[in-house]
């Protein structure tokens, strides 16, 4: 029988060489196209380097065959950010069986000129994230850290509140790029409603309701 | 009302002169929106612009038919069609409920279902949701990959449509046959949410509460009016009579996945009937109070919605864009560009906007739409979100938020053979946040009316109504149960202050959680909610399941005639106040309040409040 990662490879071969999509305008702002029911899509390959100064290609080494979850961040940050991380600290130990093994979390500095990966690193010891437990800061070029904030829906298409970086996008994306499902929810959501969400993703877990529902 | 409206003050005042406003009434209000919440100019436009900045590929205009709504599956043998059984204990369905549905569903009774009892159903209907391919052009090589809802005929997109009678409680298994491994845009797993009827919250399409492929949900629908506390038992589902409902539809709701699943085809129709509004044109079936409204074949459900299509003719969704999906084309009941043959007579069309995000603005024009002619023809609206006026209002134009409904009774019986009339969209729309409020000219049609028939067709609808006198003097198609004073004096008084940080949807300040109830109405009561929304540039069709309300300000002035109704769904434009008006009866539990922008509700712009004891 085919397993799961054979089933997406035939997928994509069954869509190999993805015609070229042609953008007729507002290219830039388009942000990923998806054909329904094929998966098509063009979440930014570009390069990006984690906490430990490894360097990856976001989509083939950090996307392509996991789970994932994407947030927008800042070391310096005294917005939401300190409380957005407390929060992915919750949804990583609630998910602590899969982090690290098929589940990825990423958090994508908005100041890639200030946020070297060694001052990521020290991010991380002071906010509680463990070394190798599937979490990368991420660092990449201004220019293709604004790709990935476009492409991935992190942008605010107000350009007033765009450019005021206090009111950067506290969504947090998560999809399962094995199952091309793709959803977002406010980070500062409560946590065991996007912890199960994630696990929902995967088509084989046996579901429960998201709420509690009151007595009557 | 005077002659300037409300629309014009609201236009004068923003327009800071007496430019629009002599440009408004110097052309006899024909320019203008009159159905609009605010009001812009008038703009070159004869393309839908599309959030993706894709484009379509061409695709001949006019050259399929209208699909016309298959009928659901019904069982003749009633509760025995049903395969598993149907069982009052067990009715939430087999899934995770079957073994821990009592936590989840405290039984009332030792009913599943609140008030079984009282309303057990007498007519059982059947949905299947599969996957299937859907062509929604000729021209289209590639038919697209959907989910769709099965009627007698199979899947369709629209589904199938319920024509359900008060007093005639129902069931529905909603049985989920979609693949469990579906890959791609939309979850394989339905939440079915029967917009706006009065039904329990087990049977409502609770976000939550979604039944995985292979497993079912019996959803109960009572068919009785609302305040049936109040009112009582009686013929034709007692309550209210005033509360009827008519024009509704179904669609999936599933957390956080309900953009995607309703893009993919999860959207049909349901009408309810009573005594006045009966699917009887030839007043056999309630002499004494049937409004005769067109019926049978004359009374046509209309959905809209806006796909949009790559070079190849896939049809394309981006899950990244959170402000709302655009396509660049209309489909009417599952069809781009279709034509209707018509007979000269009264038609009456319930009008849908089924999303995801496009706001539409109807006008009616004889023959194609040209730029600065006008063409347009007065249309007379009989109802708003599904129901009946007092007393129909001719308007212009309908300008529809999502599932916003409006029925139009069009009168095809003045024109001769081959004439042709096109529902033309002239709202001007650039992105997901909502439209510009500017009107194209000559804006988009996006369905011909074909007329047939060398002399008029014998029309027995509405007996009671002409242009000529309008409107029809001593006739009240359906009195409105207004506030009463003491109501008004009593009412619990809330806020909801809409609002946006860090992108995510805020609802007084705080972000939107639908795991806890933000406010919780006691049964019985009756509140004015003020719903206000503070951003500049964002418009929002707020949805309140369950109970209609009533607007009784809009930015601190009454509403106007066509907003004088009971309504589910308020289009809440940029920096704009309303109050409504709600009661809350009958049955108990859980709903929300959302924007039904669907992309915008998938990113937790809803609220859930409870009916509590």
């Amino acid at each position: 029988m085919m397993n799961r990662r054979g089933f997406f490879a035939s997928l994509a071969a069954a869509a190999a060489a993805p015609a070229a999509i042609v953008l007729s305008r507002k290219s830039a702002s388009a942000g990923i196209v998806h054909a329904v029911g094929e998966g098509k899509h063009n979440i930014p390959n570009v390069l990006v380097t984690d906490q430990d100064g490894k360097t990856y290609h976001f989509y083939d080494d950090l996307v392509k065959g996991k789970t994932v979850m994407f947030n927008f961040f800042y070391a310096d940050c005294t917005g939401i950010c300190p409380r957005q991380t407390s929060a992915l600290l919750k949804i990583q130990a609630m998910l602590s069986d899969r982090v690290g093994k098929d589940i990825f979390i990423y958090s994508v500095s908005l100041k890639p000129e200030i946020d070297k990966p060694k001052h990521l690193k020290e991010y991380a010891a002071m906010h509680g994230i463990k070394p190798n437990s599937g979490w990368l800061l991420l660092n990449a070029r201004r220019k293709d850290m604004e790709t990935l904030r476009e492409r991935l829906g992190f942008k605010d298409s107000d350009p007033v509140l765009d450019a005021d970086i206090n009111q950067h996008t506290g969504i947090l994306r998560f999809g399962s790029d094995v199952w091309d499902r793709w959803s977002g929810y406010p980070l500062l959501g409560k946590a065991e409603t996007i912890a199960e969400m994630i696990r929902q993703l995967d088509p084989d877990y046996v579901k429960k309701p998201l709420f509690d529902h009151p007595a009557r | 009302m005077s002659a300037i409206n409300r629309r014009d003050l609201l236009k004068y005042s923003l327009a800071g002169g007496g430019a629009a406003l002599a440009l408004r009434t110097g052309i006899a209000g024909q320019l203008g929106c009159d159905s609009c919440s605010t009001s812009g100019g008038v703009v070159a436009g004869s393309t839908l612009t599309s959030s993706s900045g894709l484009s379509s590929p061409p695709m001949r205009q006019w050259v399929d038919a209208l699909p016309i709504a298959q009928d659901a599956s019904e069982y003749s043998n009633g509760a025995a069609g049903y395969n598993p059984p149907f069982d009052v204990m067990e009715t939430l369905g087999r899934d995770w409920w079957a073994t821990n549905k009592a936590a989840s569903y405290p039984l009332v009774n030792g009913l599943a279902h609140q008030r079984y009892n009282e309303f057990p159903a007498q007519r059982w209907y059947q949905i299947d949701v599969k996957d299937t391919l859907w062509k929604f052009h000729t021209d289209l090589v590639t038919p697209a990959p959907m989910f769709a809802y099965c009627g007698v005929n199979g899947p369709s997109i629209p589904g199938p449509i319920i024509r359900a009678r008060y007093g005639e409680p129902i069931m529905v298994r909603i049985n989920n046959l979609l693949s469990k491994n579906h890959f791609g845009v939309g979850v394989p797993e339905t939440a079915t949410h029967l917009h706006n009827l009065h039904s329990p919250c087990e049977s409502d399409g609770f976000p939550g509460d979604f039944v995985t492929p292979g497993n079912y949900r019996d959803q109960h629908y009572p068919m009785i009016r609302a305040g049936y506390d109040q009112y009582g038992a009686g013929a034709n589902g007692g309550g209210d009579f005033r509360e009827s409902l008519g024009t509704l539809w179904y669609h999936d709701h599933r957390f956080n996945f309900t953009s995607q699943n309703v893009y993919k085809g999860l959207f049909g129709f349901f009408n309810a009937f009573d005594e006045y509004d009966c699917n009887d044109e030839t007043g056999t079936l309630f002499p004494q109070t049937n409004l005769r409204l067109p019926s049978g074949k004359y009374d046509i459900m209309l959905a809209f919605n806006d796909p949009q299509f790559d070079n190849s003719g896939n049809i394309f969704f981006n899950v990244f864009d959170t402000d709302g999906h655009l396509g660049d084309r209309v489909a009417v009941n599952g069809k781009i560009w279709p034509f209707l043959n018509v007979e000269r007579r009264k038609y009456r069309f319930r009008l849908l906007d089924a999303g995801p995000s496009r706001w539409y603005q109807f006008w009616l024009s004889k023959g194609l739409p040209k730029a600065g002619v006008n063409s347009w023809l007065p249309m007379a609206v009989i109802g708003n979100d599904g129901n009946l006026f007092e007393n129909p209002v001719k308007l212009n134009s309908v300008m529809m938020g999502v599932a916003n409904r409006y029925d139009v009774v069009i009168d095809f019986s003045q024109y001769n053979a081959g004439d042709t009339l096109y529902l033309v969209n002239r709202a001007e729309q650039i992105s997901g946040r909502g439209p510009t409020y500017n009107v194209m000219d000559p804006g988009v049609p996006v369905l011909k009316f074909i007329v047939q028939g060398t002399t008029p067709a014998a029309d027995p609808s509405m007996p009671w109504f002409s242009f000529a006198n309008f409107p029809a003097s001593g006739v009240s198609m359906r009195p409105l149960p207004r506030p009463t004073a003491l109501e008004l004096s009593t009412a619990v008084q809330r806020s909801f202050n809409f609002n946006r940080a860090n992108g995510g949807w805020t609802v007084n300040s705080k972000l939107a959680d639908i795991s806890v109830p933000t406010v919780s109405p006691k049964q019985g009561t009756c509140e004015i909610w003020s719903i206000t929304n503070s951003s500049a540039s964002w418009s929002h069709p707020v949805h309140i399941h369950f109970e209609e309300f009533q607007i009784l300000s809009r930015n601190g002035v009454p509403p106007a005639p066509y907003e004088v109704c009971r309504k589910d769904v308020l289009q809440l434009g940029p920096n704009e106040t309303v109050r409504c008006f709600f009661r809350f009866r009958d049955f108990l539990g859980h709903y929300v309040m959302h924007c039904h922008n669907v992309v915008h509700e998938d990113h937790a712009m809803m609220i859930r409040w409870d009916i509590v004891k």
